[in-house]
């Protein structure tokens, strides 16, 4: 059985690469994200109200959509990708951020920008109204990258008899300027032989220091 | 007929701010008793926003439990060990009996009352750890897993306010699979001033008594408990002699992919994840018999749902109310909650009412006022829709006379 090369996109604070084509940018951190969106995207100014994860989150995956291939999303939804994300942080970096809006009772301000983001299934919910999906969207927070892992959910997720794809990535952020992000699409077949799933996220691991 | 794919439910438990077991609670939905009042236990400056908390303190509860004072334990933890006490109780299972079985928790909050207790402390560095260690959701799900057996697996479902109806759901998918006998599943949520002030700061708490589905609703009351439920496979109920309580015939998920926190106003995530389970339990719309709503009383949940439910059911609408009006937005317990509410509205013949409501709402569903239904209940559909779009709905049912 030949083995599976799944294509990539490879976020972290230093450096952005497509299928193996690293982007060009100036700044790093936090401020690269905002780069990164002007120069590639640019249509979806909702992104600067994101908390860090879901900027990573919907950076990688709309560059990834593109460099596969996908057509921009029109009108209609479709239920036959899903989301399924991991990560270790879960929301840790914008718990931290809210909790700083009432941390001090002189100057305390709790932020409605901010609370909706203290939650790891938001940055499934921010890919899935940009792309108009209404398939299964998860977040599993785990204690380490762990491919097996990683594959089986993925796998699970076509044990349905609706999904053609799952976009399908790790996301962390622990801070608003240090974040690490890989995601790829993983189709049916893709998914058909577990073993040979993790493998190919174990390469894409591996090459991306997770 | 298809193929029965119902999962048996063997025994459940509930503490809510209506009752510390089934019996009060029954008897809190039978008189229409709301448990919503002023701030009791939270320790919060924002004490005009009436809670539905559960009557009880933290160290009432570990008396309750038999737990020696100093034992590191979090709100979320306690009320979670009252309600699988019950469950396990009445399911009849002992301590052996869980090494098999899997434990499923819904929660979101986790351990953040004592992270907001202690967390001053343990930044200065006069730490008390064991408390920040008590944080996250999981080890939550694990101090109440813990109690009461080895379970062969435990994990934590965090999907906000559907994060407990969830948890039934993959419980259900895990013994339709043949992956374990028996789950233990529910969620449990203490108050905390991390969503008291978040929510608040969302500007969807109402500063009276909340009033779902009614025109003058102006927002949620929060509230706090647990419920949990033991689902279990007809084959290992036969081989114990445990009848069921109810069954759980179908349910389903749905993403509503419109905004962060707020519902489509349509209600197109609501309509799928009901159009889902009553599919899944092989059902019409006709057969509900009594819908026990989300219905979290903010403007944009309601007239959501009501879109949902209209456009789902048009004449065949079955009476629908939200039983938050009595118990407070217990979060991501809420699905349990309402579900084990659901059981007993099953088992006693009885239609819960929408308390407070006065004056229908334009282009809303009238909510049900009447305790005795028309008809007896036969089957019941719970929804519980969380932040990120993330909506589910359940199908429970009748299981027949003890």
């Amino acid at each position: 059985m030949e083995d599976l090369k799944l294509k990539y996109v490879y976020i972290d604070r230093q450096h952005a690469c497509v299928d193996g084509v690293m982007l060009e940018h100036e700044s790093q951190g936090g401020a690269m994200l905002s780069e990164l969106y002007r120069a590639h995207i640019g249509d979806w100014p909702k992104f600067f109200k994101m908390d860090t994860l879901s900027k990573v989150g919907f950076l990688a995956s709309d560059l990834l959509l593109k460099a596969i291939g996908r057509e921009k999303p029109g009108e209609e939804y479709t239920s036959d990708c899903a989301v399924v994300l991991f990560g270790t942080t879960a929301s840790l970096c914008a718990d931290r951020n809210y909790q700083e809006t009432i941390q001090d009772a002189d100057n305390y301000y709790p932020s409605p920008a901010l609370f909706v983001y203290t939650l790891p299934n938001i940055v499934t919910g921010e890919i899935a109204i940009r792309n108009r999906f209404r398939g299964e969207t998860s977040f599993y927070v785990v204690e380490k990258a762990d491919a097996a892992q990683m594959a089986f959910h993925l796998a699970c997720a076509f044990d349905d008899d609706v999904t053609a794809g799952v976009l399908a990535g790790w996301v962390d952020s622990r801070h608003n300027d240090d974040f690490q992000a890989f995601f790829t699409m993983v189709t049916r077949d893709d998914a058909k032989y577990t073993d040979r799933l993790a493998a190919a996220i174990q390469t894409i691991m591996d090459n991306s220091n997770i | 007929m298809g193929k029965d794919r119902s999962v048996l439910i063997t025994g459940c438990g509930i503490v809510c701010a209506i009752g510390l077991d089934k019996v009060q609670v029954l008897d809190s939905l039978l008189s229409g008793r709301s448990g919503i009042g002023p701030v009791r236990y939270l320790k919060t400056g924002h004490t005009e926003f009436p809670v539905g908390e559960v009557s009880m303190s933290d160290a009432d509860m570990e008396s309750a439990l038999g737990i020696a004072s100093g034992t590191v334990t979090t709100r979320t933890s306690l009320m979670g060990m009252m309600a699988v006490r019950e469950a396990l109780s009445q399911a009849r299972l002992s301590r052996e009996d869980l090494n098999g079985a899997a434990f499923v928790d819904g929660t979101t909050v986790g351990g953040m009352d004592k992270s907001e207790q202690y967390y001053l402390d343990f930044s200065a560095g006069n730490s008390r750890d064991a408390y920040i260690k008590a944080h996250d959701c999981g080890s939550c799900s694990e101090m109440i897993a813990d109690r009461f057996g080895r379970f062969k697996y435990i994990t934590s479902i965090s999907t906000a306010c559907s994060s407990a109806a969830n948890a039934m759901q993959l419980a259900a998918d895990m013994i339709r699979l043949g992956e374990a006998d028996i789950v233990v599943a529910g969620g449990s949520e203490c108050l905390t001033k991390f969503h008291l002030n978040g929510f608040n700061s969302l500007m969807i708490l109402d500063r009276n008594q909340c009033r779902p589905f009614d025109a003058g609703r102006a927002g949620l009351n929060l509230g706090e408990g647990a419920a949990f439920l033991v689902l279990e496979s007809r084959e290992s109920a036969a081989r114990r002699g445990v009848k069921p309580v109810a069954l759980l015939s179908g349910y389903g998920n749905a993403c509503d992919a419109f905004h962060q926190t707020a519902s489509s106003p349509d209600g197109e995530g609501a309509y799928l994840a009901m159009t889902k389970a009553l599919a899944d339990a092989g059902l019409q719309p006709s057969d509900i018999d009594y819908i026990n709503a989300h219905g979290t009383g903010t403007p944009n949940n309601d007239v959501s749902e009501s879109h949902a439910m209209m456009r789902l059911f048009k004449e065949s609408l079955p009476p629908v109310s939200s039983t938050k009006s009595l118990t407070g937005h217990t979060t991501s317990a809420s699905g349990s909650i309402e579900a084990v509410i659901c059981i007993l509205a099953l088992q006693n013949g009885f239609t819960p009412i929408n308390y407070a409501f006065e004056n229908p709402m334009e282009d809303g569903i009238v909510p049900n006022m009447k305790l005795r239904p028309d008809r007896p209940l036969r089957h019941v559909l719970c929804n519980a829709f969380g932040f990120g779009g993330n909506d589910s709905s359940m199908v429970l049912s009748y299981a027949g006379e003890d």
